[in-house]
């Protein structure tokens, strides 16, 4: 039995070792840019890929860009609480898409990374904490680390595609992809979160406590994208509409300069430092 | 809990260090810690099951003493179909009541005849068909003096709950497994290894490749307009492919967890694909199961002797009920009998034991003449499989239909999958590896002769990697064999 268990337990130990090294790569790969954040801003952006792709040029205007692509309501609201107990915070910009409150969103998120944000505190008992960290460092029994890890030996052993250029892409090709795009985002017959409107109400309610201006801002789309939505809207706006925030709607501000967006509705480098300028001159006093 | 789970991973090690360090002096202590675990276990899926586990214990303990106790045939006859009315009568209800009541109702509306019943909402609980037929063999056999009945109440309800095999088999026969309950198990080093290497075998074949079939498996059976003829071949292809690792995986992991314990369980595959005729096809397939239906209904009906008549009668018997054991539809029905019509050609000339050793035993090919076979033999059973999958019997037909169609020799595509490639070369790499291995119990048995231990582990952790990069954990998957 003494040998057996000695087995065992050594085998577990070169598990965890290659646990560890996995660790290490899904943290530089996965983890650490997400949860890395200056703190030394007054003013953030909160949002998903939209405000993502603005990359880090809106910085000089005195705003930290701190969305993250497939950011949730519930992301963006552990940030700003996070945010609120380390930083100096006056302003917070969140993205208002009208696809942001779609249940699609519940699916689709950073759930699993921005639960650092949570302070220990916070959890209602030991075991949803131990969850937590299980999920986090044992990398090898979670399916999503699996998958990074994937992409990442991909990515050393092949090589990388080249993509295309959205501009010179052919009408029925955009067409195509806005419609998939919008298939993908807007559920039929489907109405607002209720997880994620909950979510979008504590955001409002922690600025009101705290003295942060709340800001909404829907981001410029492309032509055959605001087409391909009509006029479907699960109405994040309206909610922040209410509580008198102001929203500013961006969204048909380059309906038509294709040559800014690198797809259906993300900008490109070119689209992100004219926005990045457009909503700070917007936002700032 | 199912064994490709956390919640099992975590369950597994406490029992085993609860059942080796703190109830290692006492056997009634080791059992009673199986009953408890094996309840655990069980009522993780639903508790309120339990007690038609306990109830069924308690009947057949009883039906057990009363047969120790009174020698007269005709108490003794009542006792034993005490035990079959109670046993059979809960898999009657929970799994057939529906299914006979519709089909009643629609016997009476052919012949013009108006009925009004109402179907019942029934829940079937996980494994009845496997523990009902467990404690079947041990109150017929108890009957037919084969088998002392146990005074052991504990080690009864042990035997019949034993969590490794309790939901998908091996069904085991009481004369095999009920007197382990009554011996010390001592801890074989040699014993648990083999088992833990058996458990990462088995689970190898239910996540990565069970599990990645059945992605094109769903695509096909549930499409079959959109699909092509090549698709719905290769459909059914994956079928075969799924079922056989999904419930060989299984039965791996049952077999090597009892063996953690100190348990040896019967062996329940035997390379079935390697058949090269249908009987051979039978005799490793499911091999608990239709050595059950062999002792416990064949024999008794009279088996291959008698007329020619006889013979034919008692394999469509055996095979059409064997069939409805896998669930209330006709599909399973018509499987049943299509291996009945396989398997008589063999059975009226004498054949059916033409090829009990394993093919090509000491060789590393086969022949041609066995390559021959066994693909014929694969594709039979791929017939009956899709009848096997199907809904219905006009979904299997259709199915039939979609395949002899133009698209035929088309090039396969599954809508909205991916990885076929790497799905067929992982089916392709592990029915090689279950080649080189079908003269052991498993692939991975005897290593530490073969190989040296850093090897040995380099390979362990190679399978561990290749489950984790490759295996399907997208939905959760339950083993096919719970339904029935």
């Amino acid at each position: 039995m003494k040998k057996f268990i000695l087995n065992v337990f050594i085998f577990m130990l070169l598990l965890l070792v290659i646990n560890g090294l996995f660790f290490h790569i899904v943290y530089n790969l996965y983890l650490m840019p997400y949860e890395t954040v200056s703190v030394d801003y007054n003013t953030y952006l909160l949002s998903d890929s939209h405000g993502e792709a603005l990359g880090n040029g809106i910085e000089k205007y005195g705003i930290c860009n701190f969305s993250v692509g497939s950011d949730s309501y519930i992301d963006m609201q552990r940030k700003l609480k996070y945010l609120v107990n380390k930083a100096k915070i006056e302003r917070v910009i969140v993205g208002v898409g009208d696809h942001s409150l779609s249940p699609y969103r519940i699916k689709a998120n950073n759930l699993d990374r921005s639960v650092s944000f949570i302070s220990r505190k916070e959890y209602s008992n030991i075991f949803s904490l131990l969850g937590v960290y299980i999920k986090r460092y044992m990398v090898l029994l979670d399916p999503k680390s699996r998958d990074i890890l994937k992409v990442y030996f991909k990515s050393k052993v092949s090589k990388k595609k080249k993509g295309f250029y959205w501009p010179d892409m052919p009408d029925v090709f955009k067409k195509e992809q806005s419609l998939m795009r919008y298939k993908k985002q807007f559920l039929s017959n489907t109405n607002s979160s209720d997880a994620l409107v909950f979510a979008l109400n504590e955001i409002i309610k922690t600025c009101k406590n705290n003295n942060i201006e709340l800001i909404g801002v829907k981001f410029p789309l492309d032509k055959n994208y605001v087409k391909a939505i009509g006029d479907r809207n699960y109405g994040a706006d309206k909610i922040l509409m209410e509580n008198g925030c102001t929203v500013y709607d961006y969204k048909e501000l380059y309906i038509d300069k294709s040559s800014f967006f690198k797809d259906t509705d993300h900008l490109n480098d070119i689209g992100a430092i004219k926005f990045s300028r457009k909503l700070a001159e917007s936002v700032l006093p | 809990m199912i064994f490709n789970s956390i919640d099992f991973a975590i369950f597994l090690p406490i029992v085993f260090i609860l059942y080796w360090f703190f109830a290692n002096k006492n056997l009634r202590t080791q059992n009673l810690l199986i009953v408890v675990a094996s309840y655990i276990f069980y009522g993780w899926w639903d508790w309120r099951f339990l007690f038609l586990i306990l109830f069924s214990s308690v009947v057949d303990y009883l039906v057990g003493v009363g047969l120790a106790k009174y020698e007269k045939q005709n108490i003794r006859k009542l006792l034993l179909v005490i035990s079959i009315v109670v046993n059979l009568g809960f898999l009657g209800f929970f799994k057939y009541y529906n299914f006979f009541l519709d089909n009643f109702v629609a016997a009476f509306s052919f012949l013009g005849i108006g009925l009004r019943a109402r179907s019942l909402s029934i829940v079937l609980p996980v494994g009845i068909s496997f523990y009902t037929f467990q404690t079947l063999s041990y109150s017929i056999d108890v009957y037919r003096k084969r088998l002392e009945p146990t005074r052991d109440f504990i080690a009864f309800c042990s035997f019949v709950s034993f969590f490794p095999q309790l939901v998908a088999g091996p069904i085991e026969r009481a004369t095999h497994l009920l007197p382990q309950f009554h011996t010390r198990r001592t801890f074989s080093y040699a014993k648990a290894v083999d088992g833990l290497r058996q458990i990462l075998w088995g689970l190898l074949k239910k996540i990565v490749i069970a599990d990645n079939c059945a992605k094109y498996v769903n695509i096909a059976f549930n499409n079959v307009e959109d699909c092509s003829g090549s698709t719905l071949v290769f459909g059914a292809l994956f079928f075969a492919i799924q079922i056989y690792c999904d419930f060989s995986g299984y039965s791996d992991i049952a077999i090597g967890t009892s063996r953690l314990f100190g348990f040896d369980l019967m062996r329940n595959f035997a390379f079935p694909y390697f058949s090269r005729d249908i009987a051979e096809f039978w005799r490793r397939w499911h091999i608990s199961l239709s050595t059950w239906f062999r002792d416990y209904l064949y024999i008794p009906l009279g088996g291959s002797r008698g007329s020619s008549f006889a013979k034919v009668r008692n394999v469509f018997i055996i095979f059409i009920i064997s069939g409805l054991w896998h669930g209330a539809n006709w599909t399973f029905v018509i499987w049943g009998a299509l291996n009945a019509l396989y398997f008589l050609p063999l059975l009226l000339f004498n054949k059916n034991r033409d090829n009990v050793d394993t093919v090509a035993s000491g060789r590393k090919l086969p022949g041609v003449r066995d390559i021959f076979d066994m693909l014929f033999t694969f594709g039979l059973v791929v017939i009956a499989w899709v009848f096997f999958r199907a809904e219905s019997i006009g979904d299997a037909l259709k199915y039939f239909s979609g395949i002899f169609s133009r698209s035929l020799l088309t090039v396969p595509y599954f809508c909205g999958a991916r990885g076929l490639n790497t799905t067929m070369i992982i089916v392709v790499v592990f029915m090689i590896v279950e080649w080189l291995g079908r003269e052991q119990q498993h692939p991975l048995v005897g290593l530490e002769e073969l190989l040296s231990k850093p090897v040995r582990w380099s390979l362990y952790i190679t399978l561990i990697l290749t489950i984790y990069f490759f295996g399907n954990f997208s939905d959760s998957i339950e083993f096919i064999y719970f339904q029935f």
